[in-house]
């Protein structure tokens, strides 16, 4: 297979910024020899290259499908701005890392979706890929276009582009559909689809016509084809320990976002924070045993030559067996190999943890009490206290940390000006407490980072029917944080409102808004998430043209009765739990952290045999 | 103290890498070989490895250099197979010699570059015309060049006597090939682009794209090979 354009591509390439992006050649990189029975999937990560490679999800994907005989699976990415505009003047299609061969050849390209605002960015890859953006375009040559990840749990504003969703995690359905396909080659793509949709988290959008009521709420979801399942069960690993986890990953050359290793030591969480989709839509908490996570760890060191092991999960320090797996990582510390926690929960043990694991230098420590008064903090049941948070950032004052970052959001249901004025307090007393740390190690560089969010209302979320703040509103509460928060020791960040509004519309969108986002595309909209190429203004008219008012989605509130877009899809949690949290969420009354009394969100149930292991807690 | 001096090639798999970049894989291939590499003191501790020249992105090389501080002796050869096993694609270690004496850094002694450069002929130009410019070239005793220096401030120098070498190979499928031999390394120093970027915006006889590929022959100190036997 010539490819006409690789010549053109050695003599552009110097011109664009990171070359290095678009060349792949990686250590451990796979190669096959492609025949014509070789099933090609094209893993596509809607984003640029050091971020796309530094997702554990594509890590393990890559290499499980790598795994089969019949498959080849290859890597691909969006291109920068520049490299973009080099290859639609010169005509080079998108194509893979791997075999430099276009998307157009591949039998499947599966999207990847870890943020609404990624959307553009897959509308962009398909056009420089030569494939047909609407899927009822796409021909019997054209490839599948497939997705999954934490937003396939609400796909519908994709509902027009995609041909099939996976909805949970995707290691055993891949294998399964790469079997269905395998074993009915030839058979035309309409029948496929069909074949496909027997598989269970298997979720075909074009199977299903949406009606609507004037007024905009769903009226009835009817099914187009016989046997399209009324509910699309969502798919998990029951034992990590017995699923396939890369023993040799990519080394990539450009340094990525996280340029170390992944440990992935849990999947799921059961604090229960009530804005939090990944708490929800990831249950039950699954763990890997330490004897795997050793051996995982000593062959990716072997297979990699990093010297950083990062233990990733939602929350690392509930992981049960920590002691004894950081312990053991402590043995390579004669090799300088350093483990890092990304997540640390706002209590001493995990000061204790961090002072243990950075022995050299003491970085910045990040915390997350997500809200200024603990009457909102048990609104969205986050289960700290002020005098928690003051403790720990003693205790980390004392063992020598001196720039410490606070997480907080904006806009939370029920919030008031007193909230926000509690933000700033809190940011002031944990200063405070810094200037009376008495210790010998203490830090003489002293670094107070506020960081605000604004929240973005989630589906299978207790906050899924709830309006999210207008961009005057979440402008106003910023700017007061702003005068309030003068101290030279403290600065201030603040996340993109028009961004904000934006991924709230399409977090809960349906299937109408699918036109606004082919407009923006239209207009040249891409990479929204970066500050300097965000277009708020031309995203808004593209609303205007479709016809569509976003405030609609994101500030209106939903009836508890009504047909939500994504009610097609079945996460574990039972609606009925949802709305219990809700109702206690406006009560301002806490829920139990799963581990010390279960509230029944419909996990065991949804699971048939799943029993939710008491692991007992550190 | 023992010091293992390395000479490696780089090909074009990884001519995009940046000089940043490749150091950072180079350490992380000598954890793969499981190398006992001496780290330097302090609160950020890195393995000792020390750099003939940097690599401009989108160079080849077949005449790299670099030092590596062992904590304990051991033998080149097994070294060399060692790192070989487990360089990446495009990387490959020619050559290994221990030393045993401490030795001046080669940053510090390479002075010149031999190189071979593959640069596109405007149309109408002439193998004649080309050795003709080069001839004026070398005629000249004042070549003065502008550029940048790291302080972002404008500097003109004369270049002339950087130049040891500039011939014309061959001309092929409207390539020019050309021999350089050019000063290199602390003290004089002369990137071949900048050469041929003068020549071509005062004799169009080059094309400005596609960029012209470099290619690292051997690295010199005061006109002699390292040697690595």
């Amino acid at each position: 297979m010539k490819k006409e354009f690789l010549d053109k591509l050695d003599d552009l390439l110097p011109l664009v910024e990171s070359p290095g992006r678009y060349v792949g050649n990686e250590l451990n990189v796979v190669e096959k020899d492609i025949t014509a029975d070789t099933i090609r999937f094209a893993f596509a990560f809607p984003d640029i290259y050091e971020v796309g490679m530094s997702h554990l999800g594509m890590k393990i994907l890559y290499h499980l499908l790598n795994e089969q005989e019949a498959v080849y699976c290859e890597r691909t990415f969006a291109p920068w701005i520049d490299m973009e505009k080099v290859m639609r003047e010169n005509d080079i299609p998108l194509y893979t890392l791997e075999s430099k061969d276009k998307l157009s050849n591949f039998d499947f390209v599966g999207f990847t979706l870890q943020y609404e605002m990624s959307f553009s960015n897959i509308l962009n890859m398909l056009d420089l890929g030569q494939i047909p953006i609407y899927s009822k375009d796409r021909g019997e040559e054209d490839p599948f276009i497939i997705v999954g990840g934490p937003c396939a749990f609400n796909t519908e504003p994709l509902a027009d582009f995609v041909d099939i969703v996976v909805v949970g995690e995707a290691e055993e359905v891949l294998l399964e559909l790469i079997d269905v396909y395998k074993r009915n080659k030839g058979t035309s793509r309409k029948d496929l689809l069909k074949k496909f949709m027997a598989l269970k988290g298997v979720y075909i959008p074009s199977f299903y016509d949406v009606e609507y009521r004037n007024e905009g709420e769903i009226l009835q979801v009817k099914s187009l084809v016989e046997g399209a399942p009324e509910k699309i069960q969502k798919r998990y690993i029951e034992d990590l320990d017995k699923v396939s986890f890369p023993d040799k990953i990519i080394l990539p050359y450009i340094q990525t976002v996280h340029d170390r290793i992944m440990l992935e030591v849990f999947r799921g969480c059961t604090r229960g924070c009530r804005f939090c989709q990944a708490g929800m839509i990831y249950r039950p908490m699954r763990e890997k045993s330490p004897e795997r996570l050793k051996e995982d760890a000593r062959k990716l060191l072997e297979a990699t030559g990093y010297d950083e092991i990062s233990l990733s999960s939602l929350s690392t320090t509930d992981y049960s067996k920590l002691p004894e797996l950081i312990n053991h990582l402590k043995e390579y510390e004669e090799k300088k190999v350093s483990v890092s926690l990304p997540s640390l929960r706002i209590d001493t043990f995990s000061i204790g943890l961090a002072d243990e694991l950075q022995k050299v230098r003491k970085s910045g420590l990040t915390f997350a009490p997500e809200a200024g008064t603990q009457r909102l903090r048990d609104v969205i049941n986050k289960g700290v206290t002020e005098e928690d948070l003051l403790t720990t950032v003693s205790e980390a004052f004392e063992a020598g940390w001196g720039h410490v970052k606070l997480y907080f959001m904006i806009g939370l249901p029920t919030e008031t000006m007193e909230d926000i004025e509690g933000i700033a307090d809190l940011a002031e007393k944990v200063l405070d407490r810094y200037y009376k740390t008495e210790s010998p190690k203490k830090n003489r560089n002293v670094k107070i980072v506020v960081s605000t969010s604004s929240f973005v209302p989630k589906v299978f979320t207790p906050f899924q029917w709830e309006g999210q703040n207008s961009i005057e509103e979440i402008i106003e509460k910023q700017n007061y944080l702003k005068s309030r928060l003068k101290n030279r020791k403290i600065s201030y960040n603040w996340h993109e409102p028009g961004l904000s509004v934006l991924e709230g519309v399409f977090a809960r969108g349906d299937r109408r808004i699918g036109k606004v986002l082919y407009t923006a595309w239209k207009k040249g909209c891409k990479f929204d998430d970066t500050r300097e190429i965000f277009k708020y203004d031309v995203w808004m008219e593209a609303f205007e043209e479709c016809g569509i008012n976003p405030e609609d989605y994101a500030q209106a509130k939903r009836r508890e009765d009504e047909i939500l877009p994504w009610d097609i899809i079945d996460a574990g949690v039972s609606k009925a739990f949802l709305r219990k949290e809700k109702k206690k969420a406006f009560e301002e009354t806490t829920t139990e952290y799963c581990r010390n009394d279960c509230s029944n969100c419909g996990i065991t149930s949804f699971s048939g045999r799943w029993v939710c292991n008491d692991l007992g807690s550190n | 103290m023992t010091l293992a001096r390395i000479k490696y090639a780089k090909g074009n798999e990884i001519k995009y890498i940046s000089h940043l970049d490749f150091q950072r894989s180079f350490h992380r291939l000598l954890n793969r070989a499981g190398i006992d590499v001496a780290f330097s003191q302090g609160f950020n501790p890195h393995l000792k490895v020390s750099y003939a020249m940097a690599m401009p992105v989108g160079m080849t090389s077949e005449g790299e250099y670099l030092d590596v501080e062992l904590v304990a002796p051991m033998d080149g050869e097994k070294l060399k197979a060692l790192l070989n096993e487990q360089s990446p694609k495009g990387l490959e270690i020619l050559a290994v010699k221990i030393l045993e004496e401490p030795v001046k850094s080669l940053a510090s002694v390479i002075t010149e570059g031999i190189l071979k450069v593959e640069v596109p002929v405007e149309d109408h130009v002439t193998e004649n015309k080309i050795r003709e410019v080069i001839r004026e070239i070398l005629k000249k005793d004042t070549l003065e060049l502008t550029r940048k220096n790291k302080k972002g401030k404008l500097v003109t120098k004369n270049i002339r006597s950087y130049i040891k070498k500039l011939e014309l190979d061959r001309i092929s499928s409207n390539k020019a090939h050309l021999d350089m031999v050019l000063s290199m390394g602390s003290i004089d120093n002369l990137n071949p682009q900048l050469l041929l970027d003068y020549i071509i915006r005062e004799y169009k006889i080059f094309k400005e794209f596609p960029k012209a590929k470099i290619h690292r022959v051997d690295m010199l100190v005061d006109g002699n090979e390292i040697d690595l036997k």
